[in-house]
C-alpha cells in the first residue's frame, strides 16, 4: 500500500487503498514524475561555490533568499522558489560578497587555471580559469564564444584597474549569480550527459560534479548504467556525500532549525550526525537501524546533559537505545508548554517517521490552552486521549509521546516530571495499538513497521524530487520502498536510484 | 541648463573601462539628500503577529484626540501622537466547517493565520493554521501604482528573526504576494539589518565604490545577454521562470546604471553599515534583540523611502503566533501571554508597546525628514496590523495604527471603526496616495480615516 494512501483523517487510521505494486517500476524512464525548474538551496549554492572556488562561502549564507517550505520537510520545493526583486538583489549581493573574497585570494589562478597571470589582461591564464571554473558552475564546457564575450568585457578592466584580480573578482560575479548556475537546467526528454550528471552530483552530494564525473560526461558514456554506478560508488566515498546526507536527515527529521541550546547545539548535531556516518557510511548498516540503535557518540557536556556515565573525551559509548529517538536533536522538536509535549512528540513521529496525516483540529479546540489543570500529573493533564472526537488522534498521537517522556526536551533523562516530583514517569506507550515501555521498544517496534520504510523512501522521494509526491507518483514510490526493503541499504538504493533510468529522463510541466 | 547624467553603457565605452584613477565628473557627483524632481508617494505596511493591549484608551466609545499621555500600550507613541491614529472596533468576521462564510474577506475559524489573507488580500482565508497570503495583497497593489522609477519596486522586511518553534510549520514569515502571469508569488523578506543595507546602500560601501559598481553592473550586462543559450532548450513553463530571472536582473542592472549615472548612492543614506545582533533561540520563547534589530530596520525604511530606493514597503515585525520572548523580563513568549492577558497585564501592554514603539520610530523618522515644503511623512501612509484583538485568537474589535499622509488621513485620532473590516484600512491608504481604486480582493470601500 502506498504511502500517499495512508491518510489519517483523525477518525479514520486504518490502511485503505488497493496494492498497486508494479516492481520493476524503477525501470521506467518516467518514474520520476513530472518536475519543474529547479533552481539551488542556499545550502547547494554555498557547497557549490566552496567545491569549486575552495573558498569558503558558509559565512556569507545569510546574505542569500530564504528557502521557502514547500510543504513537505525539506528545502528544495521547486514550486516554493519564486522570483522577485528582492531574490535576484540578494543573489547580486552575495555574489559582490564572495568575489571580492576571491579577488583576494591570491593562489586562485594557480590552484584553479594552473596559470600565473603575466599581465592583468593575460587572455591565456583567463582563459584557463574561466574554462576550468566555468565547467563546474554551469556543469557543461563552456563554448568559445562564451569565453570570447567574457574576455571581452572583463580584461580590459582587469588591465584598467592594473590587477588580474579583477578578472577574478568578475569571473566570480558573472558564475555566482548566472542562471546557468542557479537553475538546473534540462531539457525535457532525454538527458544529455551533463544534465545526467548534474542530477548525480545533487543528489549525492548537494553539490556542483567535480572533475572526474564531468569528465565521463565529457566521454559520453553516462547513458551506460554500469558507468554510473561505479560513478554513485566513487561518490558516496567522498566526504560531500556525507555532508549531503547529514542536511536530508537534519531536514527529514526536522532538526535543521531547531532551537538547541547555544552550548550544546554542536555537541547535539554532531551525535546525530555521527549515527548517520555509522550506519550509512561506516558499516553501511540497515538504514532505519537509525531508530533503534544501541550506542550513541557523546561528547563530556552531552552525555552529563542526558545522565549517562561520564566520558572525558569525545566517543562511542552504549546508549539507552532508540537510536535518533534518544537524541537531543530530533526530541527537540516536541516542546511545548515550557516542557515536553507528549502530543507534538507523537505528532512529529507520525508525520516524519510514519508519513501518516492527522485530520484536521475541529473549530472549537484552542492548541494554544495548555490541557488540563496545572497540578495534576501529566497523564491526567492529556485527557484528549479519553475523550470522544478527540481521543480518535489523541489517543494515537499522545501514546507515542507519553512512551519518550523520560527524555526532557533536550534528551536529559528523568524519572518524575519537572515541577511535579509527585509523578513518576514510567515511558509506557503504545504505537497503533502495540503496548511499548521507551525509546528502545518504540525504536523496534518502528523499524518492524512496513510503513516506516515506505515512508522513509518517500522522504528521500522528495527530497530528490524537490516536490511533494502525488497520486501518479504511487507507482515508483511502491517500488523504491521494494528496492529498499531488498537490502536496507541507504547507499544501496541511492546507487539504485542512479542506475534507474528515471535519472536520464525528464519529464516536464 | 540641466544637466544629463551618463549611462553607465556610455560612461564605460567612454573610459574605455578604465574606471580607476580617473577623476569624478560632475555628473557623477552624488545627489543631493532627498531632492526628486518630482516628490513620490509612498506605502508601507506593517504587522504585529499578536493581540493589542487591553487598556483604556482601547475601551469603545472613547474617540477623539489622542491624549497628551498615553497609556502603557501605546506610550511608544506619545513622541509622535499628532502623526498617528488608532483605529479601533474593526471586525473580521468569521466562518468555519458548519458555518459557511457570508460576508466578504472572512476568517476561517479564529485560529492563527487568518489575518494576512483577509486584512492584507481582502481574501476569505481557506485554512487554519498556516500563514496564508492567498492573493496579491496591498502593498503589491501599491506598487503597481507608485513604484516605477525606484531602485527597487518593493521591499520586505520581518525583524522576528526565527519562527522560535522547532515543532511548528505553521510560519512561513512572509506577508506579502504578487500575481505574475496568473501564479501567485509569495515575495521573501529580508531579516538581517546587515544584508537590507547592503541590499539598498551597499553601492556606496562597496569596496572599491563606483568602479566596483560598474563591475558589477558589467556582468548583469553579460548575463543578460545569456538570454538565448539559457532557453532555447527549455520547455514553456521552465523558460518563463528564468526569462522571469533574466527580467529581474536587466531591472537590476538598469538600477544600477542610474545609480553609475547619478553618481551613486552615497549621497544618500545611513553612514554606515550596522552589525546584526546575535541570534538566539531557546525552545520555548526566542530572542535575538529583535529591539535592535527592528530599530535598524524602522531607520533603514526611512531612508530608503526618502531616498527613493523604494516607494513600497511591508515589514513584518513579529510573526503571527508570536513565539517571542516578551519584552518585560523575557520568561514567558508574547504568544503565550495572549492566553493569560488577564495574568499579564504587564506584559500583554509592553508587548503590544513594543511594537507601537518600533512603528513611531520609522513615523517620527520620516516626519522628520524634510521634502518639499513639507516632510517625507506627508507622502507616505503606513499602518501597523495586529494579527489578533484585545483577546487571543479575537477577530472582533481589531485595532489597527495608521499615520501619514495628513492631508487625506486623519492623524492624532482615536477612530471607532464602526465595525468595519480591517482591510479596507489599505483601501484608504491606497485611495490617500492617489491610487486609483476602491476595492481589495473582496472587499469594497475604505475604512472610514479619511478627512
Amino acid at each position: 500500500m502506498s504511502v500517499i494512501n495512508r491518510i489519517t483523517l483523525c477518525a479514520l487510521i486504518a490502511s485503505c487503498g488497493t496494492d498497486h505494486r508494479l516492481p520493476n517500476d524503477l525501470n521506467d524512464p518516467g518514474a520520476f514524475g513530472v518536475t519543474g525548474l529547479r533552481r539551488l538551496t542556499r545550502f547547494e549554492l554555498v557547497s557549490s561555490v566552496g567545491d569549486v572556488f575552495g573558498v569558503d562561502a558558509a559565512p556569507l549564507q545569510a546574505m542569500l533568499p530564504e528557502d521557502l517550505a514547500g510543504g513537505n520537510p525539506f528545502d528544495n520545493n521547486y514550486r516554493a522558489q519564486t522570483v522577485s526583486p528582492l531574490v535576484v538583489t540578494d543573489y547580486a549581493t552575495f555574489a559582490q560578497a564572495y568575489a571580492a573574497q576571491l579577488a583576494a585570494t591570491a593562489d586562485l589562478p594557480q590552484r584553479l587555471g594552473g596559470c600565473t597571470p603575466a599581465a592583468a589582461d593575460d587572455r591565456a591564464c583567463f582563459d584557463a580559469l574561466a574554462s576550468k571554473i566555468g565547467r563546474r558552475m554551469f556543469r557543461r564546457p563552456l563554448a568559445a564564444s562564451e569565453l570570447a564575450a567574457y574576455a571581452e568585457v572583463i580584461l580590459p578592466q582587469a588591465k584598467a584597474a592594473g590587477s588580474f584580480a579583477t578578472a577574478v573578482e568578475m569571473l566570480g560575479l558573472l558564475f555566482v549569480q548566472h542562471p546557468a548556475f542557479l537553475y538546473r537546467l534540462e531539457q525535457d526528454g532525454a538527458l544529455d550527459d551533463f544534465q545526467i550528471a548534474t542530477r548525480m552530483s545533487f543528489l549525492l552530494w548537494g553539490s556542483v560534479p567535480d572533475d572526474a564525473l564531468l569528465d565521463v560526461a565529457e566521454a559520453g558514456t553516462l547513458d551506460d548504467a554500469q558507468v554510473r554506478a561505479t560513478q554513485a560508488k566513487r561518490m558516496l566515498d567522498d566526504p560531500r556525500a556525507q555532508r549531503n546526507l547529514h542536511r536530508f536527515h537534519a531536514l527529514w527529521l526536522g532538526f535543521s532549525d531547531a532551537p538547541l541550546p547555544s552550548a550544546l547545539a554542536t555537541d547535539l548535531v554532531d551525535e546525530t550526525n555521527h549515527l548517520i556516518d555509522r550506519i550509512v557510511f561506516e558499516q553501511d548498516a540497515e538504514w532505519l537501524a537509525l531508530f533503534h540503535w544501541n550506542e550513541t557518540y557523546l561528547t563530556p557536556a552531552l552525555a552529563t546533559q542526558y545522565g549517562l556515565p561520564p566520558v572525558t573525551s569525545p566517543g562511542w559509548v552504549a546508549s539507552r537505545g532508540g537510536g535518533v529517538l534518544t537524541h537531543g536533536s530530533f526530541l527537540s522538536l516536541g516542546a511545548k508548554f515550557g516542557d515536553t509535549s507528549p502530543t507534538v512528540r507523537g505528532a512529529e513521529i507520525f508525520k516524519r517517521i510514519t508519513c501518516w496525516r492527522l485530520g484536521t483540529i475541529p473549530p472549537s479546540v484552542d492548541t494554544d490552552m495548555p490541557p488540563g489543570a496545572p497540578t495534576d500529573c501529566k497523564p491526567q493533564r492529556y485527557v484528549m486521549r479519553e475523550i470522544d472526537g478527540c481521543k480518535q488522534c489523541h489517543g494515537i498521537i499522545d501514546n507515542i509521546g507519553f512512551g519518550l517522556e523520560n527524555f526532557g526536551v533536550f534528551g536529559q533523562w528523568r524519572t518524575t516530571e519537572p515541577d511535579h516530583p509527585q509523578c513518576v514517569i514510567d515511558g509506557a506507550g503504545s504505537l497503533n495499538g502495540l503496548a511499548f515501555s521507551g525509546a528502545e521498544e518504540l525504536g523496534a517496534l518502528l523499524a518492524d513497521d512496513p510503513s516506516v520504510s515506505a515512508c522513509a523512501t518517500t522522504q528521500l522521494f522528495r527530497w530528490m524530487t524537490g516536490r511533494d509526491e502525488d497520486y501518479e507518483d504511487q507507482h515508483t514510490l511502491d517500488a523504491l520502498d521494494q528496492q529498499y526493503r531488498a537490502n536496507r541499504s541507504l547507499r544501496g538504493l541511492l546507487v539504485d536510484l542512479v542506475t534507474s533510468p528515471a535519472i536520464a529522463y525528464r519529464k516536464g510541466e | 541648463m540641466p544637466k544629463k547624467p551618463l549611462s553607465r553603457r556610455t560612461f564605460l565605452r567612454g573610459a574605455g573601462g578604465a574606471l580607476v584613477g580617473l577623476p569624478l565628473l560632475e555628473a557623477m557627483l552624488p545627489k543631493l539628500l532627498f531632492a526628486h524632481a518630482t516628490i513620490a508617494k509612498r506605502f508601507v505596511v506593517s504587522f504585529c503577529g499578536t493581540v493589542v493591549g487591553n487598556d483604556t484608551l482601547s475601551s469603545p466609545g472613547v474617540y477623539g484626540a489622542l491624549p497628551t499621555t498615553m497609556p502603557p500600550s501605546w506610550k511608544g507613541l506619545e513622541p509622535v501622537r499628532a502623526h498617528v491614529s488608532l483605529i479601533s472596533n474593526m471586525n473580521i468576521p468569521v466562518y468555519s466547517a458548519t458555518i459557511p462564510a457570508t460576508e466578504p474577506a472572512s476568517a476561517y475559524n479564529m485560529q492563527h493565520g487568518t489575518t494576512p489573507a483577509t486584512t492584507l488580500a481582502g481574501v476569505t482565508s481557506i485554512e487554519t493554521m498556516p500563514i496564508m497570503v492567498k492573493a496579491q495583497t496591498a502593498d503589491q497593489y501599491a506598487v503597481a501604482a507608485l513604484g516605477a522609477g525606484s531602485k527597487l519596486a518593493s521591499l520586505q522586511l520581518r525583524t522576528q528573526v526565527l519562527p522560535y518553534t522547532g515543532s511548528n510549520n505553521n510560519h512561513n514569515g512572509v506577508m506579502s504576494a504578487k500575481m505574475v502571469n496568473g501564479q501567485l508569488l509569495q515575495l521573501p523578506p529580508i531579516v538581517s539589518p546587515a544584508q537590507l543595507f547592503t541590499t539598498l546602500f551597499g553601492v556606496a560601501t562597496t569596496p572599491g565604490g563606483a568602479p566596483a559598481l560598474a563591475r558589477q553592473a558589467s556582468v548583469l550586462d553579460l548575463i543578460a545577454t545569456d538570454a538565448q543559450r539559457l532557453t532555447s532548450n527549455l520547455g514553456a513553463s521552465d523558460k518563463v521562470r528564468v526569462e522571469q530571472h533574466l527580467e529581474e536582473i536587466r531591472s537590476l542592472e538598469r538600477n544600477l546604471q542610474a545609480a553609475i549615472s547619478g553618481g551613486g548612492v552615497s549621497g544618500c543614506g545611513p553612514a554606515t553599515a550596522p552589525v546584526d545582533p546575535t541570534i538566539g533561540a531557546n525552545a520555548f520563547s526566542g530572542w535575538s534583540n529583535e529591539t535592535l534589530r527592528g530599530q535598524m530596520m524602522a531607520d533603514m525604511i526611512a531612508y530608503a523611502l526618502a531616498c527613493d530606493l523604494t516607494r513600497v514597503a511591508s515589514w513584518m515585525m513579529t510573526f503571527e503566533q508570536v513565539q517571542m520572548a516578551n519584552v518585560v523580563d523575557g520568561l514567558t513568549q508574547m504568544h503565550d501571554d495572549s492566553h493569560n492577558a488577564q495574568l499579564r497585564p504587564t506584559n500583554i501592554a509592553a508587548n503590544c508597546n513594543w511594537h507601537a514603539t518600533l512603528f513611531a520610530r520609522l513615523v517620527g523618522k520620516l516626519a522628520s525628514m524634510p521634502e518639499g515644503t513639507g516632510t517625507v511623512l506627508d507622502n507616505t501612509f503606513l499602518s501597523l496590523i495586529f494579527a489578533e484583538a484585545k483577546t487571543a485568537h479575537g477577530r472582533s474589535g481589531m485595532r489597527h495604527l495608521v499615520a501619514g499622509v495628513p492631508s487625506r488621513i486623519k492623524n492624532g485620532l482615536h477612530i471607532d471603526g464602526a465595525g468595519t473590516h480591517p482591510g479596507r484600512i489599505q483601501i484608504a491608504g491606497l485611495q490617500a496616495l492617489g491610487v486609483n481604486t476602491n476595492t481589495l480582493g473582496e472587499l469594497t470601500g475604505p475604512a472610514p480615516i479619511t478627512v
